[in-house]
């Protein structure tokens, strides 16, 4: 006899919710699908789609991260975690809605040091957030035993598919920190996501048939697309597309990105009683 | 309810719909092993508030404290504690 033998409010509840939350899990392809239109644009007209796209997706991340948080405490990890995750994504919104305001009318925020300190922050703080998504499942008491040989395993693999990925940007930024502080910082960033790929995998894994799993594979696979969004933008030159080809590429793994980061979010929420 | 079936094993089969089955189980198991020195199978119904109360700092960090609670009501509720 299992539990769902018995029709309880949990099981009831569960069995509701997990139809739902596999649905969420197209959001993000059907958002990549719509900004994939842009190459029917013209090229300026192209340009305030994938932008207005932007802040409409960062913005929605952004606050149901933040309504998400509201049911931690200060001091719990998942409560520094979204609410994070929650602010990076404003910054992002935020910085994405000045660019389209400059390109749409002109003037506006153009100051370099506002948009890059905006990049900086983003970076930061979601790069904070994942590890503190990370640091949550492991002092949640729940994480199975595993040996050390293994957990460094896991981490080495993690750090060298960064390096591999993030490496060749992040020489650059250390050849060229002095004016270029924001690119070190935006691939430090990355790479610290990238690393965290694997360890935000281990707890999906362990909850695999729970409705709390998908918070955490969402977050993995939002990773796993800035991943792909980086090896892109490094390799798209020595592809021989055009321009508005490439540029569409960048544009849907973007947002893809983004949005299975706002698939976390909504998952969350519908994983709670 | 789940007649016959022992209770702490209902608490890990509710749990595993939120954390998965895996993940239930060792939580429930390491909790009854560490909080009443006993296997799961052991666990007897006046048992399961301590059982309950053992999983809960788990539960409120997955979930936030409103919705641990809620979930740790309705267990009881459904195993008529």
């Amino acid at each position: 006899m299992t539990a769902d033998d018995f029709d309880s409010t949990i099981n009831v509840r569960a069995r509701k919710q997990r139809p739902l939350i596999r649905l969420l899990l197209l959001i993000p392809f059907v958002s990549g699908a719509i900004v994939a239109c842009g190459i029917l644009m013209p090229d300026a007209t192209a340009g305030l789609f994938y932008r207005g796209a932007l802040v409409i997706a960062a913005l929605l991340t952004a606050v149901s991260a933040l309504i998400t948080s509201s049911a931690f405490e200060k001091g719990q990890k998942l409560f520094a975690a979204w609410s994070a995750l929650g602010i990076g994504y404003a910054l992002a919104a935020i910085r994405h809605s000045m660019r389209l305001w400059t390109l749409l009318l002109g003037g506006g925020i153009t100051n370099r040091a506002v948009l890059d300190s905006l990049l900086v922050l983003q970076n930061v703080l979601v790069a904070l957030a994942l590890w503190w998504f990370v640091r949550a499942w492991q002092t949640s008491g729940l994480a199975a035993p595993m040996s050390r040989r293994t957990q460094l395993t896991w981490i080495f693999l993690g750090i060298a598919v960064a390096i591999v990925v993030g490496g060749y940007p992040l020489i650059q930024g250390f050849q060229t920190a002095g004016n270029d502080a924001v690119l070190l910082v935006s691939t430090a960033g990355d790479m610290i996501g990238i690393a965290l790929i694997v360890p935000l995998i281990t707890p999906a894994l362990a909850m695999r048939g729970g409705l709390l799993m998908h918070t955490w594979l969402a977050l993995a696979t939002s990773e796993v697309f800035w991943l792909l969004y980086d090896v892109w933008v490094g390799t798209k030159g020595m592809m021989g597309l055009a321009p508005s080809t490439a540029t569409v590429v960048e544009q849907i793994l973007r947002i893809i990105a983004v949005m299975f980061a706002f698939v976390a979010t909504v998952a969350h929420r519908r994983s709670r009683l | 309810m789940a007649n016959g079936k022992p209770p702490a094993l209902v608490v890990q089969e509710l749990l595993g719909q939120y954390m998965g089955p895996f993940t239930s189980k060792h939580a429930v198991q390491i909790v009854a092993r560490q909080a009443l020195s006993r296997e799961p199978e052991a666990v007897t119904r006046d048992q399961i508030p301590a059982l309950l109360e053992g999983l809960g700092p788990s539960l409120r960090t997955l979930l936030g404290k409103a919705s641990a609670e809620k979930l740790a009501d309705q267990i009881r509720l459904e195993l008529g504690l």
